[in-house]
């Protein structure tokens, strides 16, 4: 309901037309019945025939989104009692929305494609993050193996030890797939904005760290600097990177996302 | 186990400190969940469930050590069981005569004792390798060397016997039972249980002493006398001891007493000893020991009048007397010093003395006033004092070793 709300407040006006206009081609009038959109309304038949027709269109094109999130235990990072797992998921599910209005097939990792958004948005709301990313290596390599290219959205954090994302992605990519990777982080975690006397405990390894001044100062730059190489590596790669602040709308993931099918489109 | 100071003990609520402070660190300290360390520097990175075991075990050995410190100052000590097939020993000496003997025993309670004389009746000891005619000559160091290495020691040895000084100078009775010495004096050894009783090292006691006894054992007789005015007035004291040949035994005890008080008092007296036919006709002197069948002449008021033969009625010297009388007649010789000690010092009614002597407590060593109803022999309870001691340093010094290697690994 509230990625509903979201997309209905994002779509209102603007989006409309466009979406009329790229993806949709003619296909019949039909008589106008109480209740249709009355921008729908076809008024150069009107003028013609002093009937109101609607003009229906049929997709021009279909895309095939592919919706995987980062399940490692490391999404379960939180900020103001939100987290990195529930942000994905609302991105996802505004996503699916999206994509069932436009008549794009969504799925979810491996799973088929939804027939009805009810399904994609259950299947989005049951989402755990537990251990390790290389503990659903396999899923991640299924989700990929289908011959259809697909549009690829990729929610993580871009945690990894040993290059394990980068060369899913890179295999991603090598079989034809578009690949959005929306890279979540959190305004505190980005700056290190913790207390000094604050013990950080890794959600993954379950290893401590105290934190201090020096740690603090390098956690910071560390940050920028692993952004940076994060930004490189896709950009090689030709993947779309977005960063997304889990404290800010799920709006701007909705413009990357439209922006990125209009150029897939051309 | 046992406690010297037990109060100290107590030192190991100190254990509560460490606990209070971890308790009060743990509010400060907030833990957030984060996403991975990964971009972090690498400094000091821990599982926490590590750092929760390393933090128990040196909590642990923190506690350990606080405790052992405890033990250390409290000084536990292990007290002996008594056995019942391990008596007290008196080893009397063979020179001893039956009198000195019998009075020995009768005047020590001897219920748990087992009186032995040194070299006839020892069966338990193995003297198969000596001849008897050598066991009579027996040096009394080997001789409780010997019972040192038998299997049923004793748990304590009391020595009885006419002791030479020189036989005991210089000789350390390092034996796993305590050793008590009485010293029987006769007439001729009173300065030699004067040289013994200043010894540190050798608890002496003189049966005819028993004064002395609490006095040794609280060592009270190795401090120096004290240099006041009453002490030089004593310095200036001159006795004459007069007697007959028959009363020779008693003049050489008396003499042998007085240098044996002395010692004692750490004073010097001017004593001259005339026979009765020579006596002179001015005699000045603060003390006149008068041993003789033959009255004793008029004397100066200054001049105390010591009666110690029963050759003459008091009665009789009291009339022709001027000088005042102190009359005594010694049961036996041993009590001689004791007595004059009173006589000359104390002016005591020599009633009054001697029935203070006789009912005197004897070697408080006899009788023990511990929790237990025994004497606890020192030398027990000092050694395994002492080996606590030494492990819990060890332990100390092992444990403070591996505090140190855990903080420096973990913290």
């Amino acid at each position: 309901m509230l990625a509903q709300k979201t997309l209905h407040t994002f779509l209102s006006g603007y989006h409309l037309t466009k979406k009329n206009s790229n993806d949709y081609q003619f296909s019949q009038f039909r008589n106008y019945s109480s209740g249709d959109d009355v921008r729908l309304i076809d008024w150069k038949v009107y003028g013609k025939t002093q009937k109101l027709y609607i003009k229906q269109s049929t997709v021009s094109q279909q895309i095939n989104v592919s919706l995987i999130p980062d399940l490692s235990a490391s999404m379960l990072y939180e900020e103001a009692h939100i987290s990195k797992l529930a942000y994905c998921k609302y991105i996802f599910a505004c996503l699916s929305n999206l994509a069932f209005q436009q008549n794009d097939t969504v799925q979810l990792l491996h799973h088929k494609p939804f027939k009805h958004i009810i399904d994609a948005l259950t299947a989005i709301s049951h989402l755990k993050a537990t251990n390790y990313w290389e503990d659903y290596e396999k899923l991640y390599t299924k989700s990929i193996s289908n011959k259809n290219k697909n549009l690829l959205i990729y929610c993580s954090d871009f945690y990894e030890y040993k290059q394990e994302m980068m060369n899913w992605l890179s295999a991603a990519v090598q079989k034809g797939n578009e690949v959005i990777a929306f890279h979540l982080t959190g305004k505190q975690e980005k700056q290190m904005s913790f207390p000094k006397n604050t013990v950080l405990i890794d959600l993954e390894t379950r290893q401590t760290q105290r934190l201090d001044k020096t740690i603090i100062q390098q956690g910071q730059a560390n940050f920028l600097i692993q952004q940076q190489n994060l930004k490189q590596q896709l950009s090689k790669l030709r993947i779309h990177y977005v960063e997304m602040m889990i404290n800010e709308p799920v709006k701007n993931a909705l413009i990357q996302y439209l922006k990125f099918r209009t150029k897939h489109k051309h | 186990m046992s406690f010297a100071n037990p109060i100290w003990f107590w030192a190991v609520l100190a254990l509560l400190i460490p606990l209070f402070i971890h308790l009060f660190n743990r509010g400060k300290r907030k833990a957030i969940p984060f996403g991975s360390l990964l971009w972090l520097p690498k400094k000091n990175i821990k599982i926490s469930r590590q750092i929760q075991l390393n933090q128990r075990w040196l909590w642990l050995i923190r506690s350990l050590i606080l405790i052992i410190v405890a033990f250390l100052i409290a000084q536990p000590f292990i007290l002996k069981t008594v056995q019942q097939n391990n008596p007290h020993w008196l080893l009397i000496q063979p020179n001893v005569s039956e009198n000195l003997v019998k009075q020995l025993t009768d005047t020590l309670n001897l219920k748990q004792w087992q009186a032995k004389w040194l070299s006839y009746h020892l069966p338990l000891i193995n003297f198969k390798t000596k001849q008897t005619e050598d066991l009579q000559k027996a040096n009394i160091n080997d001789i409780l060397q010997l019972i040192d290495e038998q299997a049923n020691k004793p748990l304590s040895v009391t020595v009885a016997g006419h002791f030479n000084a020189f036989d005991l100078q210089g000789k350390t009775f390092d034996y796993g039972f305590p050793i008590d010495w009485v010293f029987l004096p006769n007439e001729e050894d009173v300065s030699t249980l004067a040289y013994l009783k200043t010894e540190n090292s050798l608890n002496v006691l003189s049966l005819n002493e028993q004064k002395h006894l609490t006095q040794i054992k609280k060592n009270e007789l190795l401090e120096p006398a004290d240099t006041n005015l009453a002490t030089i007035q004593l310095q200036s004291k001159s006795f004459a001891v007069v007697y007959d040949a028959s009363y020779q035994k008693l003049q050489k005890s008396i003499l042998a007493a007085l240098k044996a008080l002395e010692i004692y008092h750490t004073i010097s007296f001017k004593t001259n000893t005339y026979k009765s036919e020579d006596l002179p006709v001015e005699l000045k002197t603060d003390g006149l020991f008068w041993l003789s069948a033959i009255e004793p002449p008029t004397l100066p008021n200054s001049t105390k009048l010591y009666l110690l033969n029963n050759s003459l009625p008091k009665e009789t010297i009291v009339q022709n007397s001027t000088s005042e009388i102190e009359w005594a007649q010694p049961a036996n010789l041993g009590k001689l010093p004791y007595l004059l000690n009173d006589m000359i010092f104390e002016h005591k009614t020599v009633e009054a003395q001697l029935a203070q002597i006789d009912s005197r407590p004897i070697h408080p060593s006899f009788f023990n006033e511990k929790k237990n109803g025994f004497n606890l022999p020192l030398n027990y309870y000092a050694n395994t004092q002492q080996f606590l001691s030494y492990y819990c340093w060890f332990m100390l010094m092992l444990l403070l070793i591996t505090e140190r290697y855990l903080a420096n690994r973990f913290v």
